[in-house]
């Protein structure tokens, strides 16, 4: 997954998701793929929705959720020939307050896509109401995807992991890098399955109405060097269909070469 | 003699001051310029501010310092101290000296204005005369002109060669009203022709912006009691109650300040404002534990005057969800009630509220309780901009009654000093006259086929707008002939722009698809063609609910033109309006206090929205008043032919309104015409969402008939829709 690859997925994501996403910011710069006036901040715990409205007002992200105003950053810093991926930042933050005291907590998923506090039908007696709703302060729910094999020490702290807002001092490990396309099909799911569903899935058996776009969504990720420990814990998983292919192509020959040999 | 502008109420009992004014008037009769008593703009370390500051265009600025001391009052009179009824008083001669250091260090500052003006200092002694001074003290020297009892007032006059030209006169006013920051910093001049959208703006911004009397005196004067300003969008009147603030805390650095208004993007820009105003006088930064900027309901990130009052008194404030539930229409009035219930002692000296339209009288009540006495409460409300009230609220019933039943609040007459009360801005900036007349011809359905919805009823009214009724008594069923003075909308841009584009064009489509699609197209002509740049388009959504859903259609055409754009959301701040390089996409709501060149306005068949046309007219009114330039207004159907139809009519008949007065009983029982016909929709969503949940064999069960005459109603609904 080069440089070049990478940045056209970003544009594949916003063209795939554009009913979606707002706010377009990405930008390439050599072989960096960050947003416009990228700021290096890694947000403290516990992330609260006043961190998150700072980097909403320093456009601090990727894309931001059209519904909700959630953000997304994706992060990929390359090599100076734009082959090797040194560096990866992959985040999702909600302006949701867990356990917002209309629903509970439970409930997240459903009330992150039915809260409706866009201004679409604001009305001037509501103004002053919504911006106390809007200024209420409290936790958010997030989650990133770091890669930076530099810092690696084995299996709490694997090359590539994802910290999650329920969890924020661990660790978890993941396989690879994802792809912006694979990053944003994982935060639909998360944060907004009703929405991901209509998108995606067949209503009655939930199943995937196209099959072939998933498999171009997840054609391709960086997968980390280092597999050892993902053969040794339970682990997320990145699809990698350029490899799996490749894997079945060499199972194939091998199971054609015995077949041979008998 | 131009107008005496009196910034505090000790004018009235000054008498030395009213005998120097009389000179003053008298010496430079019929002369262009101002007079102002006590104007902030120059403040010494100790606080003291001239007694007057003359600027009249032919002649040097004067900086006057009056001395009401009888001859035996003055014992001494030393390079540094005077002796003055028997205690010793910083030289008057030094004091001087600093406000023509600092008034002059202000134009040296303007490079345009560099080494045009020299500042003179005169000293008044209107009850001495100069034998008598002379008598017994030495002579002053040469360089300081003195006024004596009885005197000449020639040493006044010290001509200004060669004479100013129109534009360093405009910007030496805007320097002495402080109101230099509103002008862009650039002295580089546009040499293009004007024919192109783009080259035309740059000469629009050139336009140097200064106070027109109406707006100096709202801005410069501190009245010693409660004032109201009203004007129209456009009128500058955040920016006037912004620069009021500024000049209050640099006269009284120890009061205590709240400015509050209800927009939320509105925090950001009272702060920029306020700070920019007030760093004309001063080279820190306002004191901000002074001079709170507050949100009215404010929340846990951000502080607002009832949140702040909630806390200070101890009691948790009433949350969204739970206001809502005392009071869904209006839940901060609810939060206002509950806060009105409690012992609220006062905490400010001085209060100005902004967009005073959009509260509830509960509100102005707790405002008034949180004031001190003498109730130095200042409320801008914005004429017009919400149309549903069109008419002012009686004070009475806005701030509530005393023991004997008067109301605690009355703006009749004026304070000492001769500063207003009640204060109306006539002319609105922002907008082209055919802009601002449209926006009230629509906002107002006055060429609406089934008649106005919105009316203004009195003479009165339409002045206070800047209007003229010309023909008719504003009684049902007679013809009415209203006009509007184009010195009322000095919007420069048609006498700017030479190139061949209309200022309002109004564009009918088959479907949403095709609306939006010319509307990329065009944005992209503007910037590409135009030469516009993107910050200064902006593209408002009048169909509040699907809103959203356009925009990011409006965004998606954009990216495949490669043009940047935003959609403000409710965190944004303000700097996401007009972002450098990006065309702004925004909810009516959002565009509330922006303004743009060029705006685009869609899905305006809204306007005849069954439900809600009051409300969409209001929000067509906003959105339209936005621009400064040009309007593109877009809609599909056939109810955007009848918009069409309604605008060349307004159009035809600019720059008059004519029509027949309604029925003002009619445009009353609307209101509750909406109700009713709300309560029908929301019956026919149940009724719809019912029908929906039956199986096909219990529906076929209703029979072909009824199917058909089923079917046929969705059809001719469709087709209407």
């Amino acid at each position: 997954m080069r440089v070049n690859e990478t940045f056209q997925l970003i544009w594949d994501t916003y063209s795939d998701w554009s009913t979606f996403l707002i706010n377009p910011q990405h930008i390439r710069y050599d072989s960096l793929i960050s947003w416009n006036r990228y700021e290096s901040n890694i947000l403290k715990n516990p992330v609260m929705k006043s961190d998150i409205i700072d980097l909403i007002n320093k456009k601090q992200y990727t894309f931001q959720i059209g519904k909700d105003e959630s953000i997304i950053q994706l992060y990929y810093l390359y090599d100076s020939r734009g082959n090797n991926l040194l560096e990866a930042r992959l985040a999702f933050f909600s302006t949701q307050i867990i356990g917002l005291s209309k629903q509970s907590y439970k409930e997240f998923n459903t009330l992150s896509e039915d809260a409706r506090i866009l201004p679409d039908d604001f009305d001037d007696d509501l103004a002053g109401g919504v911006v106390s709703d809007r200024f209420q302060e409290g936790p958010v729910s997030w989650l990133r995807i770091d890669y930076a094999p530099d810092d690696a020490k084995g299996v709490l702290h694997y090359d590539c992991h994802m910290n999650i807002s329920a969890f924020p001092y661990s660790r978890l490990v993941v396989s690879g890098v994802p792809n912006p396309r694979q990053f944003m099909e994982l935060v639909m799911v998360i944060g907004y399955p009703e929405s991901y569903r209509k998108h995606r899935l067949d209503a009655e058996t939930g199943s995937y109405t196209d099959t072939s776009k998933l498999k171009e969504i997840n054609k391709i990720c960086y997968q980390c060097q280092n597999r050892e420990v993902t053969s040794q814990i339970i682990h997320f998983h990145v699809p990698n269909n350029t490899l799996n292919d490749k894997i079945d192509n060499i199972v194939s020959k091998r199971t054609g070469n015995r077949k041979r040999t008998r | 003699m131009a107008d005496l502008i009196v910034t505090l109420p000790t004018y009235e009992d000054d008498n030395s001051a009213h005998k120097v004014w009389e000179i003053l008037e008298k010496q430079f009769e019929n002369q262009d310029g101002k007079c102002y008593y006590k104007h902030p703009v120059i403040k010494t370390d100790t606080g003291i501010t001239p007694d007057f500051t003359l600027f009249v265009r032919t002649n040097q600025p004067l900086v006057i310092r009056c001395l009401s001391y009888q001859l035996s009052d003055i014992t001494s009179v030393g390079g540094t101290v005077w002796d003055v009824v028997g205690r010793p008083i910083e030289s008057p001669i030094l004091e001087l000296e600093d406000f023509v250091v600092l008034l002059q260090a202000k134009f040296d500052k303007e490079r345009q204005l560099r080494h045009r003006f020299k500042v003179r200092a005169v000293l008044a002694f209107p009850l001495i005369s100069q034998r008598e001074f002379e008598s017994k003290f030495n002579k002053f020297p040469e360089d300081i002109a003195v006024i004596w009892k009885g005197g000449s007032s020639a040493v006044l006059i010290s001509p200004i060669t060669p004479e100013l030209t129109d534009p360093e006169w405009r910007y030496a006013k805007a320097v002495l009203q402080s109101a230099t920051p509103l002008n862009k910093p650039s002295t580089i001049f546009p040499n293009s022709n004007a024919d192109l959208l783009g080259t035309a703006i740059p000469y629009l911004d050139r336009e140097i912006a200064y106070l027109d009397d109406e707006q100096e005196k709202v801005a410069i004067q501190i009245p010693p009691g409660p004032q109201r300003i009203r004007g129209l969008a456009g009128t500058g009147k955040t920016v006037l109650l912004a620069m009021k603030a500024a000049n209050i805390h640099h006269h009284y650095p120890n009061k205590k300040i709240l400015f509050t208004f209800n927009t939320q993007s509105l925090y950001n820009q009272a702060k920029t404002l306020i700070s920019k105003f007030y760093r004309v006088y001063s080279d820190t930064d306002p004191d901000w534990d002074r001079l709170h900027i507050r949100h009215a309901w404010g929340g846990q990130i951000r502080s607002g005057v009832y949140y702040d009052l909630c806390a200070r008194q101890g009691t948790q404030p009433l949350d969204l969800v739970t206001a809502r539930n005392i009071n869904s229409n209006s839940p901060f009035q609810a939060c206002c009630e509950s806060a009105l219930k409690l012992s609220i002692a006062p905490e400010y000296d001085f209060i100005l509220l902004d967009e005073a339209q959009d509260f509830p009288k509960e509100f102005f009540q707790l405002l008034y309780k949180l004031s001190f006495p003498p109730k130095q409460l200042y409320w801008a409300y914005d004429e017009l901009q919400n149309l549903s009230s069109i008419e002012m609220p009686k004070l009475g019933d806005q701030f509530g009654l005393d023991s004997k039943k008067n109301p605690l609040v009355s703006l009749d007459g004026t304070y000492p000093g001769g500063i207003a009360k009640d204060f109306v801005l006539h002319r609105s900036y922002r907008c082209p006259q055919s802009l601002l007349m449209l926006a009230h011809a629509i906002g107002l359905g006055l060429y609406r086929p089934k008649g106005c919805i919105q009316m203004l009823e009195n003479k009165g009214s339409w002045e206070a707008l800047g209007y003229k009724v010309e023909v008719g008594e504003l009684r049902k069923g007679e013809k009415t002939i209203i006009s509007r003075s184009p010195e009322n909308s000095p919007n420069p841009i048609s006498r700017i722009y030479t190139g061949l584009q209309e200022f309002i064009v109004v564009k009918h489509f088959q479907n949403r698809e095709e609306e939006l699609d010319w509307i990329a197209d065009s944005i992209r002509k503007d910037i590409k063609e135009e030469l516009v740049v993107p910050e200064q388009i902006v593209v408002i959504a009048l169909d509040a609910p699907r809103a959203r859903q356009h925009l990011v259609g409006i965004q998606q055409r954009l990216v495949n033109y490669s043009i940047a754009s935003t959609i403000p959301g409710i965190y944004d701040s303000q700097a996401s309006y007009a972002e450098l390089g990006k065309v702004t996409l925004s909810t009516v709501f959002r565009a509330k206090g922006n303004e743009a060149y060029i705006v685009y306005i869609f899905s305006f068949e809204s306007l005849y929205d069954y439900v809600e046309e009051i409300g969409n007219r209001n929000r067509a009114f906003t959105a339209i008043t936005r621009a400064k330039a040009w309007v593109r207004i877009t809609g599909i159907g056939k109810k955007m032919e009848e918009v069409n139809k309604e605008i060349d009519q307004i159009r035809n008949k600019l720059p008059k309104f004519e029509f027949i007065f309604p029925d003002i009983n009619n445009i009353r029982r609307l209101d509750a015409e909406t109700m009713r016909k709300r309560g029908k929709v929301a019956k026919a969503k149940d009724i719809a969402s019912e029908f929906k949940k039956l199986d096909k064999d219990t529906i076929a069960a209703l029979g072909p008939e009824m199917l058909e005459s089923l079917a046929k109603l969705v059809k001719e609904a469709q087709s209407e829709g």
